[in-house]
């Protein structure tokens, strides 16, 4: 036995849940190998103390603090105006204008440091076709390019955890607001923090979403794993590991796949997340383009 | 069904119908438990109430779509973590300080506190101490993993129902698990001898 494998298992020899014949063999390697003798002993420790972390005071005005707050939701949710996002709904019906009229830019990078400054964002030659935005790397930015029609509006949104529906509903709003042709828009960067998220866009008049997943500036470890998993969960998970950008365009209900990223490189782990999804990817531009 | 998860049943649907008397129970009933696992993973008593009040501001937004086959406390524990994941992505609660600092720092903490009180014994101040590295020790490990260490450790939660609650594999949380606590030890590496009790 490994000293990894020996590692893997501590938790289930101090639990005594190891069975038989593993128990041996990683008590044997215990035995024989000082050095994970030493790693288990600490291990113990820690492993007990942490559970013997002192109970803790509630804030007396933590119950009236928490009532407040949801009398305001409670107020709040009856004074907004119906189904703001109704247009959301009726998209797949929406007519299409073909005339552009306005370009939006939105510019995303990743910063280390947490800083915020405005920078301009360089502007890419304006596409025509495009309904949803087009996701583009330029100079360590990624981009985000609206193409407007009359009118439209877009909707920015970040992060979430219910991926029932699209955008998440407790997705964090970031930008709504209506392109009036010509107009662009450029909005400061920021830094994204340690681990992946995605930035969702709707734009008025197309029936797709455009998530685009922005790897977290920090560099954790990753164990594989395997098992069934929402797309999007799939999807997070390689953008942190593989450290890619990505840009998908999701419609209807989110599948749930497998995953398996035991040894998976950026390929295989995108192919065997989008098996069966009737999802196919493709790298275009250091961007991997869902679709 | 336990007796209080029957209860918990009964006053989610009442919730559900609209009936604020019963979620101000609900509220009664989990606030200590969740204000508990919320002070843990932030590390700060404001913040803890925060994240706190965000919960359940979501229990009663949601509560609606609550299907009640899960557990009130299993839902409660979710929507905790989800709130805490979210709050990381906007305050960046992480810290990126090295333990050895905290170290340093606390040798003239504990100093004070010694001299300021001393008649206090020491094993005292070597358990706060403890204590106070070992939180600042969960604070360093990435987020999911935070969560499933104080769900385990400090709320007691079963492997089993912290795979439901985070809708994972019995099989990751376990060897998340493992994974943290590895970290932690490597991570309080530096203090180890205050540890060897
Ligand atoms: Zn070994």
């Amino acid at each position: 036995m490994k000293c990894q494998k020996a590692k893997e298992l501590f938790s289930e020899l101090h639990e005594q849940t190891l069975s038989g014949g593993l128990k041996q063999t990683v008590e044997r390697h215990l035995f024989e190998c000082p050095v994970c003798q030493e790693d288990y002993r600490a291990f113990k420790v820690v492993y007990d103390q942490i559970g013997s972390l002192p109970s803790v005071q509630e804030p007396e005005d933590l119950h009236e603090r928490i009532m407040r707050r949801v009398d305001r939701a409670a107020w709040d949710r009856k004074q907004a105006a119906p189904a703001g996002f109704l247009w959301l709904r009726s998209l797949a019906f929406a007519g299409v204008a073909a005339a552009v009229v306005g370009v939006a830019y939105v510019g995303y990078k990743q910063l280390a440091d947490g800083t915020t400054q405005a920078v301009p964002v360089p502007v890419p030659a304006p596409v025509t076709q495009a309904e949803l935005p087009v996701v583009a790397r330029a100079n360590g930015w990624v981009t985000l390019q609206f193409t407007a029609r009359e009118s439209t509006e877009i909707l920015l949104r970040e992060g979430g955890s219910d991926y029932s529906a699209l955008p998440p509903e407790d997705a964090l709003q970031l930008q709504k607001r209506t392109l009036e042709p010509p107009k662009r828009l450029t909005i400061p960067h920021k830094n994204e923090g340690p681990r992946a998220t995605v930035v969702w866009a709707v734009v008025e008049g197309v029936p797709k979403v455009t998530a685009v997943f922005l790897p977290g500036a920090a560099d954790i470890g990753f164990e594989p794993w395997e098992g069934e998993v929402g797309l999007i969960e799939g999807l997070l998970r390689i953008c942190d590991e593989h450290s890619v950008i990505i840009d998908a365009q999701l419609a209807g209900a989110v599948p749930v796949s497998r995953m398996d990223s035991a040894g998976a490189s950026l390929q295989d782990a995108l192919d065997r997340l989008l098996d069966g999804t009737g999802y196919t990817w493709e790298e275009s531009g250091g961007v991997i383009r869902i679709r | 069904m336990t007796a209080s998860a029957e209860d918990d049943a009964r006053l989610v649907e009442r919730c559900q119908r609209g009936d604020r008397e019963a979620l101000d129970q609900l509220v009664r009933r989990y606030r200590a438990t969740a204000y508990k696992f919320a002070l843990r993973l932030t590390g700060d008593p404001d913040s803890a109430a925060d994240l706190t009040a965000e919960a359940f501001v979501r229990v009663f937004m949601k509560i609606g779509r609550f299907r009640r086959e899960s557990r009130f406390s299993t839902w409660l524990y979710r929507i905790l973590t989800n709130c805490f994941l979210d709050l990381c992505k906007r305050e960046r609660v992480r810290r990126h300080q090295s333990i050895e600092e905290l170290v340093r720092t606390e040798e003239s903490d504990v100093g004070r506190q010694y001299s300021a009180a001393e008649d206090s014994p020491q094993v005292d101040v070597e358990k706060a101490e403890r204590n106070r590295l070992l939180q600042e020790a969960i604070l360093h490990l990435p987020e999911y993993q935070r969560a499933m260490i104080v769900m385990f450790h400090v709320q007691m939660l079963s492997y089993e129902e912290i795979a439901e609650t985070l809708d994972m594999p019995l099989g990751t949380v376990k060897s998340r698990l493992n994974r943290a606590r590895l970290m932690l030890r490597e991570v309080l590496e530096p203090v180890q001898e205050l540890f060897q009790v």
